[in-house]
């Protein structure tokens, strides 16, 4: 007789599934949870307003970044065509020792059509105590060879009327055709070979050629 | 403090799915009907699982804010919050166990159950018969023992214990077979150990 109830699994098992069904959770965990909820909501309110200065943030780098690139390349972009003028500078050849004076048009550089202005920069005739006249070049970013030279390596133009007043000249340096130096006046030998020559010219303000200077 | 309690009563009477989503935009009452909801049954069985109140607490922690984070998980429409929950406290418990390991101590605070109806004789042998079987569920292996705490003590149907561990129907009634017959055949022979000391 007393077998009987505690024999049968299933009536065990139900004691011990009301056993079981006495154990609650913990009520502290139900203060935890509900503040965790609330703090994570505010939380979620927030992200709008991070995720903005994320953005921001982000746009502003990438930007940044962007402009330095633009300018790394610009860079990169003009550093070799100034080692090629240098490199122009140094092929040139030296001054033809036959040439000489020899009456000749007093057409600008620029009106003679087979010419090629290399740099055009502004210059200032100026005496210093010495009574030597020296030329300055305003132009500081690229010195001109001629910047350290004085104004009596330039050869004065047969028909030029003499140099202008320091106030202000201008130096245009190009490359000329050996032959079209007969044009300002310079006398060109004719079994001369044909070729190019780097010169700068003096230039007065009304825009006719002064002096001329072989680069060498 | 009558609000909060009116809070309460209101938020009893909605749908596990309302509750969610109104814990979803923040409302703490919300959550805390949940949990009053489920947070037993998450309890009971993790603590039934591992024997360590402090990793059932942890764990039943856990899954409730699992269920604020893991938004994209639950669905009311393909299972009910409470399997949905016991399922992830069956993950987060396994975990647990992986790093505590299998050691910790039985914590048996259960009530005691009066009964008045039996003799003193029957009530003593009822809890002995309790014991060896509560026994026996610890000493089970673990795929048994969740399926006997699912199915027999939470009294969840084949198709919701199946949901829960993730097996097939067929998987938790061999398991439950399985260990019902483990369980009976312990009880067995504590009845005759118990029947030859009485003759003895």
């Amino acid at each position: 007789m007393l077998m009987k109830p505690t024999g049968n699994l299933d009536e065990v098992m139900a004691e011990l599934r009301q056993e079981h069904r006495t154990v609650e959770a913990p009520a502290h965990l139900e203060l935890i949870l509900s503040a965790e909820t609330e703090a994570k909501a505010r939380s979620i309110e927030r992200e709008p307003v991070n995720r903005i200065w994320a953005w921001g943030l982000s746009f502003a780098l990438l930007a940044s970044i962007a402009v330095v690139a633009v300018e790394w390349a610009r860079h990169r972009v003009h550093a070799p065509e100034g080692r090629q003028v240098q490199a122009e500078e140094h092929v040139a050849p030296a001054p033809d020792p036959t040439l000489g004076s020899k009456a000749a048009d007093t057409r600008s550089p620029k009106q003679a059509g087979e010419l090629t202005v290399v740099r055009h920069t502004h210059a200032r005739v100026v005496n210093d105590d010495a009574g030597r006249t020296e030329l300055n070049v305003s132009n500081s970013q690229e010195p001109l060879a001629s910047e350290e030279a004085s104004l009596g390596d330039f050869v004065a133009l047969p028909a030029s009327e003499g140099l202008p007043p320091v106030s202000a000249i201008s130096l245009v340096r190009m490359r000329i055709e050996q032959s079209a130096l007969q044009q300002y006046g310079l006398e060109v030998p004719a079994e001369a070979a044909p070729r190019t020559l780097l010169a700068e010219f003096v230039v007065g303000e009304d825009g006719l050629p002064r002096a001329i200077r072989i680069i060498p | 403090m009558f609000e909060r309690l009116i809070g309460r009563q209101r938020s009893g009477e909605k749908s596990d799915a309302e509750l969610h989503e109104a814990a979803l935009k923040g409302s703490g009452d919300a959550m805390a009907a949940l949990y009053r909801r489920h947070g037993g049954l998450v309890y009971r069985f993790t603590l039934r699982m591992s024997r360590d109140s402090s990793i059932a607490e942890e764990v039943t922690q856990e899954v409730f804010l699992a269920l604020l984070s893991q938004l994209d998980c639950f669905d009311s429409q393909k299972a009910a919050l409470s399997t949905w929950l016991c399922g992830i406290a069956r993950r987060q418990l396994w975990k647990h166990l992986g790093r505590f390991g299998d050691a910790a101590a039985a914590e048996d605070d259960a009530a005691e159950a009066e009964s008045t109806e039996d003799s003193p004789v029957t009530w003593v042998l009822r809890q002995e018969a309790v014991a060896t079987v509560r026994d026996g569920l610890d000493e089970l292996p673990l795929p048994l023992k969740e399926v006997i705490v699912l199915c027999e003590l939470e009294e969840m149907t084949y198709e919701q214990a199946a949901m829960v561990l993730a097996v097939p129907i067929g998987t938790v009634r061999s398991r439950l077979h399985r260990a019902k017959a483990r369980l009976a055949e312990l009880l067995r022979g504590n009845l005759v150990n118990a029947g030859g000391e009485k003759k003895c």
